[in-house]
């Protein structure tokens, strides 16, 4: 087998039983994305789109179909190599930040790397220089409470980032920011992608997002409506693929 | 940076007690109110019992003064400990609750179910250590103090050392079993809990 892919679904559905009615939340996803890239995922609520990052994450495991992260189908897994899987594969960025509240920025950006048994010194290093990459050198030893939205996220991203990642998925990261901090987020998304060729799989609303991406994926009711290429990317011609 | 899967196998994944101790440590200091209050109901609980078990050293040493301790007494002390186990259970049951979202985060970022009882039972495990050696200071200091002053203070003073260190002990052990069995059912509940049914949860 080859592993060209970052991520590859095939016929991926997710289904729930929701009062004696069976929900398709997810219906005959097949995805493929490559190494590096950076691809938002596009549609209105309720299509889809959590689910899918759920299935994508480890977080939750299809009714149907595979996920596969590298040459690894997640369906596959057993909860401890699920648990290495989410520790040292993804990095997760929420729309809530989903900081631990009693914890330190510093502390925070530390937490997976004592799963992945990085000793104490080397974590602390790691943690602060992250930090630093987020331009919160200065603010190492804040709780969250004591953080602004937008600080906030950029601590959460540090923390995504502590393992080196193969994918980072964000789910709406700007939902909850004003729109300069949110175009901040964005450009600093960008920069990992372009810089250090992370694969970054966002879901959201944000136009700026949208423009920036390698590939716009379109969900509608479960289903991949359309893929298309950002007209920036395409000297204003949106082609669709 | 972004190195794809493939080239490796599954690792390990790691948490040591010293880290579950530090976690734990962290969490309690930072939310000591709650902490406090259930330090103080298994201290409470503690305290009785001890009273009750270092005043009938004296009576055993001195029976010549005639008064005992009553099986109705330590009914009376095992009722309390039960109501101590019930409302630390109680607490302990709304603390997990309340941090759903952050045991959720926790796993998402790589930790098993059993790092998360081990989390929650060490830090029941330092409360109550803590509950039950203040609830021993209380509760014999007062017992001395008290029959000190109605029987003398030459006599409690003569106390033996062995059967104070035994009392020592069994509040201690006591402590920690109350803390342990309250912690059991919460603890368990919380470990289970999925990521995606954690973020779901609202307080």
């Amino acid at each position: 087998m080859k592993y060209d892919y970052a991520v590859k679904t095939e016929d991926l559905a997710r289904c729930y039983s929701l009062g004696g009615t069976l929900i398709k939340a997810l219906d005959e996803i097949e995805l493929k994305i490559d190494r590096g890239e950076y691809v938002s995922i596009v549609g209105p609520s309720g299509s889809g789109k959590t689910t899918l990052f759920n299935l994508i994450g480890g977080l939750d495991r299809p009714t149907k179909g595979r996920v596969f992260v590298g040459n690894v189908d997640i369906g596959e897994l057993d909860a401890y190599e699920l648990a290495w899987f989410r520790c040292r594969k993804i990095g997760y960025i929420f729309q809530t930040f989903n900081l631990i509240p009693v914890l330190t920025s510093l502390e925070n950006v530390a937490l997976p790397m004592i799963f992945a048994g990085v000793p104490s010194g080397e974590r602390l290093d790691k943690s602060t220089e992250l930090l630093r990459l987020v331009g919160l050198g200065d603010r190492l030893s804040h709780k969250p409470t004591e953080l602004s939205a937008g600080q906030q996220q950029r601590v959460a991203i540090a923390r995504a980032l502590a393992n080196d990642p193969a994918i980072v998925l964000a789910d709406e990261p700007t939902g909850n920011l004003d729109l300069e901090t949110g175009h901040a987020i964005v450009d600093f998304l960008k920069e990992l992608n372009d810089k250090e060729g992370v694969t970054v799989i966002a879901a959201t609303h944000d136009l700026k997002m949208i423009d920036m991406s390698d590939r716009v994926i379109w969900i509608r009711d479960g289903k991949v409506e359309k893929t298309t290429t950002p007209s920036i990317r395409q000297g204003r011609s949106a082609r669709e693929k | 940076m972004g190195v794809g899967i493939g080239e490796e196998t599954v690792g390990k994944v790691e948490f040591s007690f010293r880290e579950a101790f530090d976690l734990s440590l962290k969490n309690i200091r930072r939310r000591s109110a709650r902490a406090a209050i259930t330090v103080v109901t298994i201290g409470l609980g503690i305290a009785f019992l001890t009273f009750l078990t270092t005043a009938s050293i004296f009576f055993r040493q001195h029976t010549e003064t005639g008064v005992s301790i009553g099986a109705y007494q330590y009914w009376l002390a095992f009722i309390s400990l039960l109501l101590c186990v019930a409302s630390i259970t109680n607490s302990m049951t709304i603390a997990v609750y309340e941090r759903s979202k952050e045991i959720g985060i926790i796993k998402c970022l790589g930790a098993l179910n059993r790092h998360i009882l081990l989390l929650f039972f060490v830090e029941s495990t330092i409360m109550s250590l803590i509950g039950g050696v203040l609830g021993f200071l209380c509760g014999s200091i007062t017992a001395m103090a008290i029959y000190g002053f109605r029987l003398g203070f030459s006599m409690v003073l003569k106390i033996p050392l062995v059967e104070l260190l035994f009392s020592f002990g069994s509040s201690v052990m006591g402590a920690f079993a109350i803390g342990t069995s309250a912690t059991v059912y919460p603890a368990y509940k919380a470990a289970k809990s999925e990521p995606v049914e954690a973020f779901r949860v609202e307080v």
